[in-house]
C-alpha cells in the first residue's frame, strides 16, 4: 500500500515536490515484493508530465478514456506545432493503477518530437514491453494507446473545425 | 418460478445458541405436492428442524425451471431426499453441485432487490451447517465438501451483498458477458469521473471528504435504480451501462474511504 500512498502524493499538481529518496527507496522495497517492474516504479515516482494544458488552445489535442474493468481514467494532451505537425509537448493525469500511470507516462514522453502519423502507430504491445507489463496489466496499455489516438483525433477535428470557420 | 423460501430456511441451531453442536431431527413428511405452483405458500416457521426435504418436492416438480437443480437430490451418505448443500436427515454435507446458483443458496428469487431478506443471518446459518471446522471428525470426502460448500457460500453471499458485484452476477446468469477490457470513451462521463477523483484526491479535510462520498453514494444509488428498471425490462445494454457507471462511483468511493 505504500505504493499507492506514493502514488496519490505523486499524482497531479503535488504540493510537496515528486517524492524524496527514502520514499522511492521503501517504495522499490514494496515494488520488488509485488513485482512491478523497476521502470514502473519508475514513473510512478517520478511521473514525467504529469499536469494539463488548456483544452481550449488551439493547439492542444484532449483524450480522456476509460476502463469500465478496474475504474480508471486517463487523460492525455498534446500540444502540436501547427506548422510541422509535431508534437512539442505532453501532459497526462491518470487515476488508476501503478501499471496504467507508468503507461501514460511513458506515452507522453514517446509522443514527444513525433509527427501525428507516428504517434497514433505507437502500439499498446510496445509500452507494455518497456514496462514488463504482465498479462493482467496489458489493458493499462491498451488505455494509454487509446488515449494517445483519442487526443490526435480530438486535435485534428479541432483543426478541421478552425479551417471551416475560416473559410 | 423459485418460491420464496426464505422464511422457511430456518436452519436448525440458529436458536440454539452459539458452541452448541446442530441438534438434527428428521425433517416432518414431505406434503403432498399441491396441483398447481400457484396456490403452493410457504408454511409458517418451524422450530424443528430443516425443511429441505419440503422445499425440494416443488422445485423439482417444476421441470421447466431455468434455475436448474436447486432442490438437492439424494444424501450421499443415508439416502435421504432433498439434501441441500447439507443433508437435512443426517447433516452430512454434500458435495457441491454446480447447477445451483447463489439465489438458491439463499432461497432467494433471482432478481435485483433483495433487501429484507436477513442475508447476513442465512449465511451465518449455512456456516453452521458447512464449516469445515465443524466436520474434524468426518471422513477426508465429507471434509472435502465442507470446504467447497463453505466456500461457495462465502462467494455467494459476498456477490450477493454488494449491489454491483449483484448486478454483474444476475447479468452473468442470463449469459452476458460484459467485455471489460475494451476501453470507454464517452466524454461526458469521464469527464464527469475525472473531476470527481480530482475533487477527491485535492479534498484536504474529512469533511468535504464525507460531503463528496455522499453525493457519489447518491448517484451511485441512481444508477442502481437505473440497473433495476433496464434488468426488469431486459433492456441489458443499458443494465450493462448502469453497472459500468456503478463501477466508477463505486471506484471513487473507495477513495474516498482510503482517505478517510
Amino acid at each position: 500500500m505504500m505504493l499507492r500512498a506514493a502514488g496519490k502524493r505523486l499524482l497531479g499538481a503535488a504540493p510537496g515536490g515528486v517524492g524524496g529518496g527514502e520514499a522511492a527507496l521503501a517504495a522499490a522495497v514494496t515494488a520488488a515484493r509485488r513485482g512491478y517492474h523497476e521502470r514502473v516504479v519508475e514513473h510512478y515516482n517520478n511521473p514525467r508530465n504529469v499536469g494539463a494544458f488548456d483544452k481550449d488552445d488551439a493547439d492542444v489535442g484532449t483524450g480522456i478514456v476509460g476502463a469500465p474493468a478496474c475504474g480508471d481514467v486517463m487523460k492525455l494532451q498534446i500540444r502540436v506545432d501547427e506548422p510541422s505537425g509535431r508534437i512539442v509537448d505532453a501532459r497526462f493525469k491518470t487515476f488508476g493503477c501503478g501499471s496504467a500511470i507508468a503507461s501514460s507516462s511513458v506515452a507522453t514522453e514517446w509522443v514527444k518530437g513525433k509527427q501525428m502519423e507516428e504517434v497514433v502507430a505507437i502500439k499498446n504491445t510496445e509500452i507494455a514491453k518497456h514496462l514488463s507489463l504482465p498479462p493482467v496489466k496489458l489493458h493499462c496499455s491498451m488505455l494509454a494507446e487509446d488515449a494517445i489516438k483519442a487526443a490526435a483525433k480530438d486535435y485534428e477535428a479541432k483543426k478541421g473545425k478552425l479551417a471551416k470557420s475560416d473559410e | 418460478m423459485w418460491r420464496r423460501a426464505g422464511a422457511r430456511l430456518h436452519l436448525a441451531g440458529a436458536a440454539t445458541g452459539a458452541g452448541r453442536s446442530v441438534r438434527r431431527r428428521p425433517p416432518p413428511p414431505i406434503p403432498s405436492a399441491p396441483s398447481s405452483s400457484a396456490s403452493y405458500s410457504p408454511p409458517s416457521r418451524h422450530s424443528n428442524g430443516v425443511f429441505w426435504g419440503s422445499v425440494g418436492a416443488p422445485c423439482r416438480r417444476l421441470s421447466n425451471q431455468p434455475s436448474g437443480g436447486g432442490g438437492g437430490g439424494a444424501c450421499w451418505s443415508c439416502g435421504a431426499t432433498g439434501a441441500f448443500l447439507s443433508c437435512g436427515a443426517c447433516g452430512s454435507v454434500q458435495p457441491v453441485d454446480p447447477a445451483v446458483d447463489y439465489f438458491q443458496i439463499f432461497g432467494l428469487k433471482r432478481e435485483y432487490n433483495i433487501q429484507g431478506n436477513n442475508l447476513e443471518g442465512k449465511y451465518k446459518d449455512w456456516q453452521k451447517k458447512l464449516h469445515p471446522d465443524l466436520v474434524h471428525s468426518k471422513s477426508e470426502k465429507e471434509r472435502g465438501f465442507a470446504a467447497e460448500q463453505s466456500a461457495l457460500v462465502i462467494d455467494a453471499y459476498r456477490t450477493l451483498s454488494n449491489p454491483l458485484s449483484r448486478a454483474l452476477y444476475l447479468l452473468k446468469l442470463e449469459g452476458i458477458h460484459v467485455d471489460e477490457e475494451k476501453t470507454i470513451n464517452d466524454p461526458e462521463l469521464l469527464m464527469e469521473m475525472m473531476e470527481m477523483r480530482e475533487a477527491v484526491s485535492d479534498a484536504s479535510d474529512s469533511q468535504t471528504l464525507e460531503k463528496i462520498q455522499s453525493q457519489i453514494k447518491g448517484k451511485l444509488e441512481t444508477w442502481s435504480a437505473s440497473f433495476q428498471e433496464a434488468y426488469d425490462k431486459k433492456d441489458f445494454e443499458r443494465a450493462v451501462e448502469a453497472t459500468q457507471r456503478m463501477r466508477y462511483y463505486e471506484r471513487a468511493v473507495e477513495e474516498t474511504v482510503k482517505k478517510l
